[in-house]
């Protein structure tokens, strides 16, 4: 837990969200941490979402089985779009159902069938392993919040009705089945002993895991990294 | 009450493992959010989070997970 300004803890780091907030009543123990710290402006004004890569909106979306909403507009338009949605986004309707991502230019089409030529604000089914998605509805740029709000609601009771409920051990097997591969940009690992590295050892009971592929390395039990 | 915090989600900081050493792939369940129903809207990005953070003065409650599974994408 942080401060607002994003560099004082209130609490120490954990693994699990038990070991911060205690297994008796977490959620007396978040709304303790909310409590220190009232909203001092509108949340209904609160910021629109964005990534760093269309590519893990996809796979975020597709993670949270939410549809993707992509804003694909020119840098000019994007700016004002950017506030003019915060309305539509923490809408009662909206909020929490879906995710939101700005992108430029055309590459983002390589992943998603159905898109036009046109910049939009294009509402996405996100693919079983968010490799590839595709376009469910694509708005103008200047539509109105009551529009996008509709078509955001149709698009998300659409996607309930037709879509398979993930069951992640099962979504996971299904995917090495299959060969699925995703690649982040940051290096596999992690920073075991809190230097600050990416350590790529292997696990504690020897297992060859963290880091065993990423980086070409092996993982220190020496076996082979699955896929 | 989950408005009361600017939630970021650090993706794709731990690697290939899920949830760090949390669940093996093979204890995964499934959401207990039937689909389409509102869950928590993720600052996917710690710019985005740390700005609604700053402008709205709510704490913030960050989480780092990966949206892979031993290289398998989709899955939290």
């Amino acid at each position: 837990m942080l401060a607002p300004d994003g560099q004082r803890w209130l609490s120490r780091a954990s693994r699990g969200a038990e070991q911060v907030l205690g297994r008796s009543d977490p959620t007396k123990e978040l709304e303790r941490f909310a409590l220190m710290y009232p909203a001092t402006a509108d949340t209904r004004e609160a910021l629109v979402q964005d990534f760093h890569s269309f590519r893990q909106a996809l796979n975020v979306a597709s993670a949270d089985q939410r549809v993707l909403v992509l804003i694909n507009a020119p840098v000019n338009q994007e700016t004002k779009l950017r506030d003019s949605l915060r309305s539509v986004v923490n809408d009662d309707a909206v909020i929490g159902r879906f995710h939101f991502d700005f992108e430029q230019g055309t590459q983002w089409k390589e992943q998603v069938t159905g898109a036009n030529e046109s910049p939009g604000i294009i509402l996405i089914h996100p693919g079983e392993f968010g490799l590839k998605g595709k376009v469910l509805k694509q708005l103008p740029l200047d539509a109105g919040d009551d529009l996008i709000i509709a078509s955001l609601k149709q698009a998300n009771a659409a996607f309930a009705a037709t879509t398979e409920k993930k069951v992640y051990s099962q979504h996971v097997a299904k995917g090495t089945r299959q060969g699925i591969y995703f690649e982040g940009a940051v290096p596999y690992g992690e920073d075991r002993d809190g230097d600050g590295e990416i350590d790529h050892r292997g696990g504690s009971r020897g297992r060859g895991g963290f880091g065993a592929r990423g980086n070409g390395d092996r993982g220190r039990s020496g076996r082979n990294p699955r896929n | 009450m989950l408005k009361r915090f600017a939630f970021v989600f650090g993706m794709a900081v731990l690697g290939n493992w899920c949830l760090a050493q949390g669940p093996r792939p093979g204890n995964l369940g499934a959401s207990k959010l039937d689909l389409g129903q509102p869950g928590i809207q993720w600052y996917t990005t710690w710019e985005s989070a740390e700005a609604e953070a700053k402008r709205s003065g709510r704490a913030i409650m960050f989480v780092a997970a990966a949206t892979q599974c031993h290289g398998v994408s989709g899955v939290f």
